[in-house]
């Protein structure tokens, strides 16, 4: 009683200059088709009375580690912006749980030719306004994402020449070069089909002010910074909506996020830090708490310098890096866990995974005195070499720590390591600028979960120059062989194929395949997906 | 003191521009914002596109040169995270600082002033030792780490407030309290030391011996004219509480200008930064120029010409 009345006395005290400041309304968003009398106002924060989840049962809390970043779906390249996309929006294909693809607007699909695709979009879905979704909603959506340079999206639709309708329910898709992954990018957030109708009528200011949606969920609204709020679409044209609430906060700090789900606040949280991974498995109060781990694309990898002249350009030197280095050390005792060893630059579950290069066994080349042969082998002294390395400290899960481990690996074969720890952006910086300055530690992702998108990174020479200076006409022919050809099957086989050479040119010396740590109440059961998009409809209430 | 006014309002412009411009040139330098933008792999000619369409890859004094045109009609541009105008963007987040700010306000002057006049009352009593203490702690505490503390004390082993968030007004209480721990620390000690000086001067001594009560010489005679320091240390910190506590409103999840200024900084969006700071240092302006304005309310001796 007394705590009560404490921080009742104390909260009506901050009323009035709760008043003064003026109320939070501004920014507020939301579709002005939604029900007024729908659920309840969402405010931000843990209800410190309140904290029983069961008293709201069907309402879904998540604590994201930021905001989305826009209502515009295609100028954002962001994943936690992607779920509210796919969420309220509507896209020709998604990913289910098992990370296959399935028809989303579209029922039926048939490749033409190399640069030619026809989609069959469904006759029942509608947008939130009441307009059904056509072929023209479609042909404005793919016309304004490949053809604006200043939306985000444009980057992954620019190869899209045209847009036909053909018929009430066709839309023929032509690419200026061959696109075998397109399926994959009408997947995308970025290709989310928007009212056509609404926009041209209203502007795309009044759409971001007051979205359309088309998704099993209605964007109810969204407090920059602080949270958006969602409510079923009743006039969705798939499963219904499984939550009759989700409310997705913003939570930068990932102390405070934990302590948010330690106290009921949030039911589910993004990028649970190592140092809270007790905290949170530990926690029984309430529903109890537990850490759930999701595999993602993301490879941890040093990248080689191997220009001329460069002491990276030897092969045995290479090589003797990779042998130095004890992956499965660095996932067990410093990941623990939250990483596995691998050699390939494409993750599990990814078109094109090589599964001779993955794993605690065939991931981990770790044999110090074979490094140490190569190295005598190569006429180098101990001590001789001498690289710098760049790594971030604070972007990936443990990054600095592994930094530190890898050059100290490096140097009990005799290879001195000058290591520069930078932050996230001047990592960023160095990486676009392509100032590698021998050995450069950083993590990358899959964007659009095919093989040949990572691929590019390493066979692409332009994208190679000035970070590994990789150019091995081999596998440039591979690759560009890969990128046209349109059986699954056969582009797989040359993503393999391009691996193992890539695994033993070395231009890059893949750690580790990461995986996302989420902090979970167990008042819910959640099953993470590769690209980390957390989908309301796939958290459901534990038995 | 009309003239007086004019003066320092137009010599507010001048200091405008010099901060626009250290900023502009500062965040030019940090580095490319299509960094940000695109993802890690897209190629040199993927971000010069992306570059020329925002117009990122013209000289940059006509950048600098339009950016200053555009604002002083009020148009600090786009952002490039929101693609909304950065003025309105920052305004809206403008009344969660400010309450924010104001509560946190409340709550150092309800702390300090009680506690500062009492410790003068107690000087170099054990009382005045243990105030001292606290305010030299209460300095040397970093807010982030205030903050944490205050969420596990408060929220998750008591369960008395929020742990984050906004909303209500006890989601106000534990980032107020933040935030008013270090401004409570630094206006103690200020009182205390006028008090104690002003509490040997004559007027005191007259006022005294007019045999008036205690309380009534301290808290109306004194402490009155203990106040103008006060005053100038309330007025400078505003401006640090509106647009400063970039830490505080991380940790609380809080959505003011703090926060969405450091979200800006990490994103590189030129335009909410320069819009941010602007504010800020508009907001510091017209805050020293009110606190000069107030110290000729509480001091008529005090005159500006």
């Amino acid at each position: 009683m007394r705590k009560t009345s404490i921080s009742k006395a104390l909260a009506a005290a901050l009323a009035c200059t709760m008043l003064l400041g003026g109320c939070k309304g501004s920014g507020q968003t939301g579709p002005s088709n939604v029900p007024a009398e729908s659920g309840t106002a969402a405010q931000g924060g843990s209800d410190a009375s309140a904290a029983s989840a069961g008293e709201e049962s069907k309402t879904l809390k998540i604590g994201a580690a930021s905001d989305i970043i826009t209502l515009d779906p295609h100028d954002q390249n962001q994943t936690n912006t992607g779920d509210l996309f796919k969420s309220i929006g509507s896209q020709l294909f998604v990913r289910d749980l098992d990370f296959q693809l399935q028809g989303g607007l579209c029922t039926e699909y048939e490749q033409v030719d190399d640069l030619t695709w026809t989609f069959k979009i469904r006759d029942d879905a509608k947008f939130s306004n009441g307009d059904p979704i056509t072929v023209e909603d479609v042909k404005w959506s793919l016309d304004r994402v490949s053809s604006d340079e200043s939306l985000v999206g444009y980057i992954y639709f620019k190869y899209i020449s045209d847009v036909e309708i053909l018929d009430d329910s066709t839309v023929k898709i032509t690419t200026e070069s061959p696109r075998p992954d397109m399926l994959s990018l009408l997947c995308m957030s970025s290709s989310t089909i928007l009212p056509s109708k609404y926009i041209e009528a209203n502007g795309m200011e009044a759409y971001i002010k007051e979205p359309v949606c088309s998704g099993p969920y209605l964007l109810k609204e969204w407090i920059p910074d602080d949270h958006y709020t969602l409510i079923p679409n009743p006039d969705y044209y798939g499963e219904p909506a499984s939550w009759e609430e989700v409310i997705v906060r913003a939570i930068p700090e990932s102390s405070t996020r934990v302590s948010e789900l330690l106290t009921g606040g949030v039911d589910l949280i993004y990028n649970v830090p190592v140092n809270e991974w007790d905290r949170v498995s530990g926690n029984t109060e309430g529903y109890g708490t537990s850490l759930v781990y999701g595999e993602t694309s993301r490879i941890m990898l040093v990248l080689l310098r191997m220009t001329d002249g460069w002491v990276c350009k030897d092969p045995l030197v290479r090589e003797a890096i990779e042998c130095a280095i004890d992956k499965n050390a660095i996932c067990d005792t410093l990941l623990l866990g939250a990483g596995t060893p691998t050699r390939s630059r494409i993750g599990s579950s990814v078109v094109g995974f090589n599964d001779d290069l993955f794993g605690k066994e065939k991931g981990d080349m770790y044999d110090p005195e074979r490094a140490k042969q190569l190295l005598a082998q190569g006429g180098y002294s101990e001590g001789q070499i001498e690289v710098n390395m760049t790594a971030s400290s604070g972007r990936y899960l443990m990054d600095a720590e592994m930094a530190q481990m890898i050059a100290a690996y490096l140097e009990a074969v005799g290879i001195k390591v000058n290591l520069e720890l930078v932050d996230a952006t001047v990592l960023s910086n160095m990486f676009s600028g392509k100032e590698n300055k021998d050995l450069f530690m950083i993590g990358l992702s899959d964007g659009q979960y095919d093989g040949c998108y990572p691929l590019a990174q390493f066979c692409d020479p332009i994208r190679t120059e000035g970070q590994s200076d990789y150019d091995n006409p081999e596998i440039v022919e591979l690759y560009q062989q890969a990128r046209v050809e349109r059986e699954p099957e056969k582009r797989a086989e040359l993503s393999r194929q391009i691996q193992a050479i890539a695994s033993e040119d070395r231009p890059q010396i893949c750690i580790a395949q990461m995986k996302a740590i989420f902090g979970v109440s167990n008042r819910v059961t959640f099953n993470p997906r590769m690209d980390t998009n957390i989908l309301p409809d796939e958290v459901s209430l534990a038995k | 003191m009309g003239k007086y006014l004019i003066k320092r309002i137009l010599q507010m412009i001048p200091v405008m521009i010099i901060i626009t411009m250290i900023i502009f040139v500062l965040l030019n330098v940090a580095g490319d914002p299509t960094v940000n933008l695109l993802p890690l792999d897209a190629t040199e000619a993927e971000r010069e596109e992306l570059r020329t369409a925002m117009g990122l890859n013209r000289p940059l004094p006509i950048q600098y040169l339009d950016f200053l045109g555009n604002a002083v009609k009020g148009d600090f541009g786009n952002s490039y995270r929101f693609n909304e105008p950065a003025l309105d963007l920052a305004l809206a987040r403008m009344p969660m600082s400010v309450q924010l700010a104001g509560a946190a306000l409340l709550f150092a002057v309800a702390m300090a002033i009680p506690l500062g006049i009492l410790s003068a009352q107690f000087a170099n009593s054990p009382f005045d030792l243990v105030i001292s203490g606290i305010s030299v702690l209460g300095r040397a505490m970093p807010s982030f780490w205030v903050g944490i503390m205050l969420i596990l004390l408060f929220a998750v082993n008591f369960r008395m407030f929020p742990v984050s968030g906004s909303g209500t007004a006890s989601h106000l209480v534990l980032p107020a309290l933040t935030l008013s721990i270090q401004n409570a620390a630094q206006i103690i000690p200020l009182i205390r030391s006028n008090m104690l000086s002003i509490m040997h001067e004559d007027y005191i001594r007259t006022a005294r011996s007019k045999g008036l009560r205690e309380w009534s010489i301290i808290c109306i005679h004194a402490f009155k004219n203990a106040l103008v320091p006060v005053v100038t240390i309330i007025a400078l910190e505003i401006p640090g509480l509106i647009g400063g506590a970039l830490i505080t409103e991380t940790v609380f999840a809080w959505p003011g200008l703090g926060q969405f200024l450091i979200q800006a900084i990490g994103n590189r969006d030129m335009s909410v930064v320069q819009v941010c700071i602007f504010l800020i240092a508009l907001i510091t302006l017209v805050a020293n120029l009110i606190a000069d304005i107030v110290y000729c309310l509480i001091d008529p001796r005090i005159r500006y010409e």
